[in-house]
Formats: C-alpha cells, structure tokens, sequence
C-alpha cells in the first residue's frame, strides 16, 4: 500500500533534461522539520553562507571569486509547509556548451564549499560576520515594517490565525534574534545542513556524466531519504466574522476579506485554487471586472488563497469610504458561484485562459523545472492537473464547497485619502 | 530561425520586425513618443502647456474607451494578455497573443489611432487615476526623485507621470483632444512585433491598417531646453515615514556633444564603472559595511535624461558625511581597473547569449536601444566584443563628475509619527 504521507526521493541525482536551456542549475535541498528557533538562524545562515566562506572570509573576496566564475546566480531559499520545512540551495551557471572556455567544475566546487566550508572556526561562525549580518537582518526588518504593504499583510495575519501558524514569521519573533549567536547558528547549520543529506536535482541540458562532478565533490550516504510529510494546518473558522479596522497615517487604504472552509478536507485545496482563480486573475477577473470596471471602486485588487491553511483572501486598495461597499460586492461574488450554470460560464473561461498559457509555458524554459519540482515534493499543481481537473469537475461536490467557505475575517487599514479632499 | 527587420512607412510609423520561429506566442508594442516629460510644446508661434499626468491620462482614456469597449477585457475574452504603461519618454500599449495575432494587432493599431472617448469617459478615468495616485503617494522613493530634478535642473521638470490630484481634476476634453492630435501622431509611433510569425503577411496588414487611418498632421516642436551644466541646489532634504534616513548623491554628466551611438556604448562603460567602484566586491562598499556606515548595500544607476546622463549613488545610513565623502573620492579618483573590465566583458557576452532563454530578456534591451539610442538593433557580442580597456579609461577619464548634489530623505521623528 502507497504511504501517501510519506515523499520518498533517491539518493542519486535528478537529471531534469531541458536542452534548449543556456544554463545549468544545481539546486541541493534538504528537508527538515519545522523548529521555531530556526527562524532567525536560516536568515542569518543564508546571509552569511553566501557572502562569505572559509576560503574567501571576506563579503570582498568572496564575491570576486564569484564573480570571476561567471556564476550567474547562487541563492538559498527556504519554504515552509506547516512543520515541513525545505531549505534549497541553487547555483545557475552558463551551458559549457554555450560560452568558450568555461570551467564548469570550479564553478560547482566553489558552490559546493559555499555549502559545506562556511566561514567557521572552533565550532562556531566568524563573530565579526554574525554581528555584522545579525544588524542588517534587523534593520531589514524594521525597514520592511514601515511600507503599507507589508505592514498590513502582518496586522492581517496575526488577526486572521488565532493558532500562530502563519504568523509565527521573524516580523512577530523580533526577540529571537537578540538570542542568536555564532555558536547557536553553527549548531543549527551543521544539524541542518552538513549532517542532513539534500535531494539533488540537475536542471539543463546534461547527461548523466554530470554526475561523476557531483560524486567527486559531494559525499553522500546511498540511503533513500524518506520524508514525512505534514504540509496542512487548516485554519478553523471562528464562529462570529472577525472584524478588525485600524487607523494609519499612510495614504493608501488596505482592505483584506478573508473565507475559511467550514469542515475542510485535503482534498478541498484543489477547489480553492479554482475560486481563487475564478475570482482573481487578469482583467477578466470577477474581482477586477466588479470592484474596477463595473463600479469603479478600487485601481487594483487581488485574490490569493492558502491551500494549506485552508484560506481565501480578496486584497483591494481602496478609497476609504468604499470598504462597505467593497466586502458587499465580494461577498456577493461568492453567493453568485452557488449558481451552477454561472459557474459553469466561469470554469469555462479560465479553462480557456489555461490552455493558452499552457502554449505561452512553452516559451519559459523554467517550466520543466517548476513542474518537477511541485509533482516531486508534492506541492502546488502545475497547469496541465489544473486543466484535467476543471474539465471534468464535478459540480455538486464543487457547489457543496462553496457553500462551505465562509466569511471569516474583515481586516481594514484605513489611510488617510481622500479622492474628494484635494491638496493632500 | 531568427530574422529581423525594420523599417519606416510612409508617413508613418518606424516598424521594427522580429521573428523567433521558436516561440509560441507573438507580442506587439506600440510605443507612443509621448511621456510624463513633455509639458511643453510650441506651434506656429504660440506655446502651449500640458499638463501633470497628460500622457498616463490618455493611455488610460484609450485603454478603456476604445472603439472596442475596455480593450483589456475584449483581449482577455480570447486569452490576449494587454497592458499600457507611461514612462516619462513614451506610452506604450503591448499585448501577447497566442491565437489569431493578426486580428489582435489590428485591435492594437486601432486603438491607439482611433479614439472615440467622449466627455463622460473623461470623467470616468479620472476616478480610477486618482486611486492609482492614492497608492503611489507611499511610495517614498517618487518623492526623492522629485528632489533629484529639483536640485539638478533649472529647465528641465520632474516627469510628473500620474500628475497631482488638482493636475488630475484639469483635465478635460478639449486639453485631451489637443494633446491626442499633437502627439498621437502616426510618425510619432513605433510598432515592434516580435514572435512566431509570418513577416510578409504582417507587414501587409500593418501597412493597410496604417494606410485605413486617416489623421491630419500636425506641425508641432518641442521646447529647446537650454540646460546648464551646473546643478541648481547642492542639497535638498524630505522628511518621510521611514525607519532610517536615505542619503544620495546624483551626479549629472553632459552628453551634449556625444553621438548615440557613443551614448550606447557610454551605458555599458558606466556599468562597468559603477559596479567596480560600489558593488558588493568593491573595495568602498566593504569599507563602508565594516565601519557600520552602510547597513545595506550601496544602490547605483543611472539614466538618460535628455542630454545629461544622470548617476544615482545611494544608500540607507545615519552616518551621512562619511557616505557622502567616500562616494565623492572614489568617483573624483576615477579608478579603473583592467582585469575587472575585461571580466565585466565577458559577463556581458554571456548576458547577451543567455537573452535566448528569454522572450522579455531579448526584447526588452532591444526596446531600450531603440527608445534610449536611437539604436534599431539588439546589442551584438561582436560588438561587445571590440571594446577595449584603452577606450574604457579614456570614456571615464573625459566625464565630468563636478556636478553632483545630494538629495537625503530623511526619518521622521517619533512625535511626528505619533501626532
């Protein structure tokens, strides 16, 4: 019997062959599980592994050697799924192919050593480095708090998840860093990092003798990594609409609607990226053509969903007089997809946007890539799933579901324009 | 495949012709010669102002009052992707088409050419602009802008692209009609299609469609700005909700006596350049992180504004003389170093084969030359190729970095915030 909670990957590396590409990319990924104190240790590990390392100490040294390497890109990026967390490293490269005299191996062995010879000693990272990084993680962090943007998406999140799971970010764990030090962030590092084994995946036009470079470079153990696999937390509905409306002395004013699934299911998630995309994309959009075109009551608004949270939200920058008018045309928005033959019409009309983009991925070369990725580790959906699925979508248990999304949380950050008031 | 070609039509628009028989889906774009910077036009003998927000006005006004409805949700209805944008050079309209471009660029050229927008669509758009306005009045990097032309020039204004709310309210018709016959203009155009497409049966249809628009024409001039050399204010400070102050130096360089084609060659030289000096390998930049002036890294960059190139150095610190010091000495040393050119060289050849990967990276230069230079061509490795250290220091040596003032935009104190 097929362990669906289980992702199992080999311990040889993933060829993913595009051979139109110009570059090559090594992405090293390794899973782990989901540690509030890592928060602040993966922005400071990522900061300092790949401006620094044991044999170029310096940010100076350090990017020179990369930049005499012709590495056209090197990044760590870190996703999480409720207590699944996956830290990639990829390092893009041109095609030897491609550019004349181009050294492959030095490339991917500085790349390597990015990873695996940091800047440490005694068992700890270079303190100046630490302290230097630690500063610019929290003024980053500050700074970011003081645009609109962000601001409110935060106010948002720690109003619409009572759990914490969403808001359990670095913006509402400022105090942990003040914790961090150089001995903790290597400890952290070599658990995650040099004692794991990461699932390596070759995108470009490579055959298999890329792997004798990996083998020479890299020491694996031959064994399967297996991963548990715990990517939901969905998020209960409260059992009165929670209205929160702040004051702030942006101009800009935020309004966030947001629905939970009453009684959620896996494989729920599959529906709310259709009502997302029904209501959000393009110009088309419900959202667009209700809130900008029909009533001219936003410049712009989106819809974005959580599918493991069990979460759907509707953004709109507005006039601040118009937030009741706007949560009333959502909301009716939604009461409207309870009728078969209109939402019937809507499916119809992005399944013919998707079939297009379908050919428009063609011209992205990534796309391979993208899609391997989300079939392997078992995240997100890639068009051609979206398509099968919608095109033979079963309306009663679709119809059941929107009955079920609910109207959780209104969240307003009201600025202070006024389109009527002149001179501001 | 690839093939390109380019071409006038008879009074009418530059066309420029690109074809990838490897892509999948054709873009066009039709760029207007009007932007946030014209404000200022003379005919016969009488001058006229446009005004604040004009050119972003009308993209708007054409968008969604065309003769086909909203022409957004008329492409969305065939999955056509749309857009305009206003810049202070240009308007463009561009769409991406993957079934029936043929019928899709018609759209376009019509669109732009024909207008049918009436009063009651003019006081349509200004509603959904003043929203657009409302979002970026907190985008505290326009406002500094807004101080760099104030400290920089004496004749030439800031391109206030989305225009003031009272600039917004002054539009009308009569304005818009004047400003749409003056610049809307088929000369005045430049039509690039790129993609997977039949170029004999295009440029058919262009030229038919083109030669199906009747348009009188419109004798106009720009206004001869007679720009000093010098900058107006050495320093100018705004105050902003911000969590530390942001201090920048903009040096402004005279190009008056460049050709374009040497301007071209001048944009990559001043990468070069500026990158050696305030990249995260340079020297200043890591001198600068290591006695804590600088928390973040050092931005830099630099535009073509009418006969100037105009260097933006910038950087989030509290300790502003040091920046301002180091950024000055550096720049006044013009350092250049061979090594470092030569590698930034082959950096750009391998940008320039890597362009294939992409649709937006192979166009998008390309409409840059052509906007900027003067330049209908993609850069080419050969090109590239034959620039030398010699010609390099000699370029950096000629400019003239005397000019410079420095705008700062500085934190709000807590009792303002809280007032």
């Amino acid at each position: 019997m097929i362990n669906k909670n289980i992702v199992k990957f080999k311990s040889t590396p993933y060829l993913v062959k595009c051979k139109d590409s110009s570059t090559i990319d090594f992405l090293f990924i390794y899973p782990v599980k989901y540690n509030k104190k890592y928060l602040f240790y993966l922005s400071l590990m990522k900061q300092i592994l790949l401006t620094t390392s044991f044999d170029y100490q310096t940010e100076e040294k350090y990017k020179k050697r990369y930049q005499k390497l012709m590495i056209i890109d090197e990044s760590m990026y870190t996703k999480r799924l409720n207590n699944n967390l996956y830290i990639e490293f990829t390092l893009t490269v041109p095609n030897p192919n491609k550019i004349s005299n181009y050294n492959l191996e030095e490339a991917f062995s500085f790349f390597v050593k990015t990873i695996y010879n940091p800047n440490v000693a005694n068992s700890k990272f270079n303190e100046e480095v630490f302290e230097r990084e630690k500063c610019y993680l929290k003024e980053k962090n500050l700074y970011n708090m003081k645009n609109v943007y962000a601001k409110s998406y935060q106010s948002f999140l720690n109003i619409v998840d009572d759990n914490g799971i969403l808001k359990d970010n670095i913006y509402n764990n400022m105090d942990l860093i003040d914790t961090a030090t150089p001995e903790g962030l290597y400890e952290v590092y070599h658990h995650l990092i040099q004692e794991n084994n990461p699932i390596i995946i070759v995108y470009g036009n490579v055959d298999k003798k890329i792997n004798n470079l990996i083998t020479k470079y890299v020491h694996r153990n031959n064994k399967r990594i297996m991963v548990k696999k715990d990517y939901y937390h969905f998020l209960k509905p409260y059992e009165k609409v929670r209205v929160v409306e702040e004051k702030s002395k942006y101009n800009q004013s935020i309004l966030y609607v947001a629905y939970k699934i009453k009684k959620i299911k896996r494989e729920d998630q599959l529906y709310i990226v259709l009502i997302k995309n029904i209501l959000g994309v393009g110009a088309n959009s419900l959202i667009f053509k209700t809130l900008r075109v029909e009533n001219g009551l936003v410049y712009s608004a989106k819809t974005w969903c959580n599918i493991y949270a069990g979460l759907l939200v509707v953004e709109a920058y507005i006039d601040k007089k118009s937030k009741k008018k706007v949560i009333s045309k959502v909301e009716n928005i939604i009461n409207r997809l309870k009728d078969k033959k209109f939402l019937k019409t809507q499916i119809e009309r992005i399944l013919k946007d998707m079939k297009l983009d379908l050919i428009r991925e063609q011209d992205n070369k990534r796309k391979h890539l993208v899609d391997f990725l989300s079939e392997k580790f078992d995240y997100g959906y890639n068009l051609e799933t979206l398509i099968d699925f919608y095109s033979n979508m079963d309306f009663e248990l679709l119809i059941d579901f929107i009955k079920r999304l609910k109207l959780d949380t209104i969240y307003f950050l009201e600025g202070e324009f006024d389109e009527k008031e002149k001179n501001i | 495949m690839k093939k390109k070609k380019i071409y006038k039509l008879k009074n009418g628009p530059q066309i420029v012709l690109y074809k990838d028989t490897s892509k999948h889906c054709t873009i066009a774009s039709l760029f207007v010669m009007f932007g946030g910077k014209n404000k200022k036009i003379k005919i016969g003998n009488k001058n006229y102002k446009i005004p604040d927000g004009m050119a972003h006005f009308l993209e708007h006004l054409l968008i969604e009052h065309s003769i086909y409805g909203n022409i957004l949700l008329e492409f969305e209805n065939k999955s056509t992707k749309s857009n305009g944008y206003t810049t202070k050079d240009t308007t463009e309209y561009v769409i991406n088409s993957v079934i029936d471009f043929e019928e899709d660029l018609v759209k376009l050229i019509h669109i732009v050419n024909l207008p049918s927008f009436n009063k009651k669509d003019v006081e349509e758009t200004k509603k959904a602009i003043k929203k657009e306005k409302m979002m970026s009045k907190d985008e505290n990097f326009e406002a500094l802008e807004k101080l760099d032309y104030q400290t920089l020039f004496s004749t030439i204004e800031y391109p206030n692209i989305l225009g003031e709310i009272n600039d917004i309210d002054h539009i009308d018709y009569s304005n818009i009609k004047f400003s749409y016959d003056t610049f809307y203009q088929k000369e005045n155009q430049i039509l690039i299609v790129a993609g997977n497409f039949n170029i004999g049966k295009i440029e058919k249809i262009i030229k038919n469609t083109y030669d199906s628009i009747k348009k009188e024409k419109k004798l106009y001039q720009l206004p001869r700005l007679e720009e000093p050399q010098k900058i107006v204010y050495q320093e100018k400070n705004i105050t902003r909700n911000v969590h530390m102050d942001y201090v920048r130096i903009n040096y402004k360089i005279d190009i008056k006596n460049i050709s374009d084609k040497d301007r071209l060659k001048l944009d990559f030289y001043l990468f070069y350049f500026l990158s050696y000096l305030f990249d995260s390998s340079s020297k200043t930049y890591n001198r600068l992180v290591k006695n804590k002036t600088c928390v973040y890294g050092i931005n830099y960059s630099y535009q073509k504004t009418e006969d100037f190139f105009i260097i933006k150095i910038g950087t989030t610190t509290n300790n502003h003389n040091e920046f301002i010091q180091n950024v000055k000495r550096v720049i006044e040393k013009k350092e250049t170093n061979q090594e470092d050119f030569e590698l930034r060289k082959r950096q750009t050849i391998i940008a320039i084969i890597l362009r294939e990967d992409s649709f937006s990276a192979t166009i998008t230069p390309f409409i840059q030359n052509i906007i900027s230079y003067n330049y209908y061509d993609m850069d080419k490795i050969e090109d590239i190729e034959n620039f030398t250290f010699d010609d390099y220091k000699n370029w950096i040596e000629f400019l003239d970095f005397n000019n410079y003032s420095i705008t700062k935009m500085l934190r709000e104190k807590e009792d303002e915030i809280n007032e």
